[in-house]
């Protein structure tokens, strides 16, 4: 993974969010799901998402299904009638708080949050 | 005469990076200053050896008249303060929190070239200081029992000697202060202030390494803020008074037991860490410091095959090109105290006959946790605010060192100080146990190292013994 994919995919913005709104639905499998859907919605370029999620797979090859990783990436805190804005803000702030608690994935020495990593390998499965 | 050898896995240049000339080696200090910290003073558990005889308190006092010589912009290192006085640094500073990173500013020297800045005072007529130049010391004299320094001898190029006498000497002359110690053995064959095997060891440096990059999400111009001074802003009519480095809180220290550390960013492009690249600065550096290039051939090698890399990145070099501009993070850390990093004399000789420095600098497995656990806070911080991403390069302690350990050039230890004389070569006032007239000024005392830049530090130190002979003989 370079520079540029990982820029393409999740450059955090100022006002912090990791992953950015707009973009093409992800592959058929993950994207069978609605919650799953909205997910990869958030992704701006699902093409790199996809590569990197792989990398993120090869070391979590148990969280290869797309109900597991969206219920992971998601948690507790959103349901299905939550706003597309509420449930970016939701996935930033899960991030946030993946990074300030240590829960970190380095792929290529890129140190990412597992519920980053999680939305990609979602592009992924 | 400044030349001498390095064994073991890190070197440095030691006829480069010393410059012996009346204003020393400020003939080429970068001039960024800062003090040292309260807890650099402090005896730190998971620091072995670490602790000075006094609290950062009683250098305080000293630091005021240290920056006046360093003709700083201001006494202040808040970094509120700053931010209160430019608009453009609140813009982009970056919102850390403290802890587990915080800020650490350096303001900057013009730099002061001591030499040139204070000859005219020194030269003043009915000035009392005498100044001899090309005096080289190459012994000190002592009575028979080395409680007293009788004279000083030295030897210029020409060879001829000459003997100084006085009533209080001082030493100050960076790790030369030990192998001086080390020379003068008439009396004590190893060496004066000797006498528990110290002078020499625990060399010091500050532990300085390129590695990994970041990728934030800030505006233009943040990085001027957190970077030390490029070659290619050393152009610039303006530059920023000061730099905010990013430094893990004591209390996230001691949660990691980790040494102290700052990190700076530096603007780079992608294609400047190949090989080629990297041989073409090498070769480049010899020839700046007027010498050929030790490896010529064998560099240039390195560069042909790689001329594509290093075609691309000198490209976006010159021409500022964004799309491969990346921020590298350079890690600057204090150096874990070790007795077996050490100077001592060597076989060969100097121009005056005298036996030259070797130097073995070690680092050991608290350096390198410094470093990568200072990159993961680091790391978990920018992501924990949404500032960006950081990739690294150098993670597992089980690793070798990666190329390109430097030493920053700042030289310390080798006559730490303790009131103990079975733990440093100087008492508390910097006088050379069991020597009644012998003081030591310099990086050479400092039983840690922090994670400063060492120049304002070490004058406030001369600042405080200045105090302290002043009060002696009076």
């Amino acid at each position: 993974m370079n520079r540029r994919e990982l820029l393409a995919t999740a450059t955090a913005t100022a006002t912090a969010a990791a992953v950015l709104l707009c973009g093409s639905p992800g592959p058929a499998r993950a994207a069978a799901l609605p919650e799953a859907r909205r997910l990869l919605a958030l992704l701006r370029s699902p093409a790199a998402a996809r590569r990197i999620g792989r990398a993120y797979l090869e070391t979590a090859a148990d969280e290869a299904d797309p109900a597991k990783l969206v219920t992971l990436i998601v948690g507790d805190g959103a349901d299905g009638g939550t706003a597309d804005g509420d449930l970016l803000r939701h996935v930033a702030e899960r991030q946030r708080a993946d990074f300030a608690a240590g829960r970190t994935v380095k792929l290529d020495g890129w140190v990412l949050s597992r519920t980053e990593a999680r939305l990609y390998a979602l592009a992924a499965v | 005469m400044n030349d001498g050898d390095c064994v073991g896995e890190h070197r440095v240049d030691l006829l480069w990076s010393r410059l012996r000339y009346f204003g020393g080696t400020t003939g080429h200090w970068g001039g960024n200053c800062a003090p040292l910290d309260e807890h650099d003073f402090e005896e730190r558990a998971w620091v072995p050896d670490s602790g000075w005889p006094f609290p950062k308190t009683e250098l305080d006092d000293s630091y005021p008249k240290a920056y006046e010589y360093c003709e700083l912009p201001s006494g202040n290192f808040s970094a509120d303060y700053w931010a209160a006085q430019s608009a453009s640094f609140r813009e982009r500073r970056i919102a850390l929190a403290g802890d587990p990173i915080g800020e650490k500013i350096m303001l900057k020297s013009p730099p002061t070239r001591f030499g040139e800045v204070y000859r005219t005072a020194l030269a003043r007529p009915g000035n009392r200081c005498d100044v001899y130049l090309h005096a080289n010391v190459v012994e000190i004299e002592t009575t028979e029992e080395a409680s007293r320094v009788t004279a000083l001898r030295t030897r210029g190029i020409d060879g001829q000697t000459c003997r100084f006498r006085a009533g209080i000497y001082i030493l100050a002359s960076g790790i030369e202060n030990a192998r001086l110690l080390l020379l003068s053995n008439r009396v004590r064959p190893r060496g004066l202030g000797n006498d528990h095997d110290l002078v020499g060891r625990y060399f010091m440096a500050h532990t300085t390494l390129r590695t990994g990059r970041a990728m934030l999400s800030l505006p233009e111009g943040t990085a001027s803020y957190y970077a030390t001074l490029g070659w290619e802003q050393r152009f610039l009519s303006e530059i920023n008074p000061f730099i905010d480095a990013l430094q893990p809180s004591r209390a996230a220290q001691e949660r990691e037991g980790i040494l102290n550390s700052v990190v700076f960013f530096e603007e780079s492009y992608e294609g400047e860490k190949t090989p080629g690249f990297v041989a073409m600065r090498r070769i480049a550096k010899q020839i700046v410091h007027g010498r050929m290039p030790p490896n010529l051939l064998r560099d240039l090698g390195i560069v042909v095959g790689d001329l594509d890399e290093v075609v691309k990145a000198l490209y976006a070099r010159s021409f500022g090109d964004r799309s491969y501009k990346i921020l590298q993070t350079r890690f600057f850390c204090e150096q874990a105290p070790d007795r077996d990093s050490r100077v001592m004399l060597g076989d060969d000789l100097d121009a005056l006959g005298q036996r030259k420095l070797v130097l073995d600098w070690r680092l050991n497995d608290l350096d390198k946790r410094t470093i990568i656990r200072t990159q993961k806070l680091l790391a978990e911080q920018f992501g924990a605010l949404g500032v960006g991403r950081l990739q690294v390069e150098f993670d597992s302690e089980a690793d070798p060192w990666p190329k390109g350990v430097d030493s920053s050039a700042h030289f310390m230890g080798t006559t730490r100080m303790s009131t103990d004389p079975r733990r440093g070569v100087v008492d508390g006032d910097c006088r050379v146990h069991g020597i009644d007239n012998l003081y030591v000024a310099g990086g050479s005392v400092m039983p840690t190292s922090g994670a400063t830049m060492v120049t304002v530090n070490i004058v406030a130190l001369a600042v405080r013994l200045a105090g302290h002979l002043r009060s002696r003989l009076s």
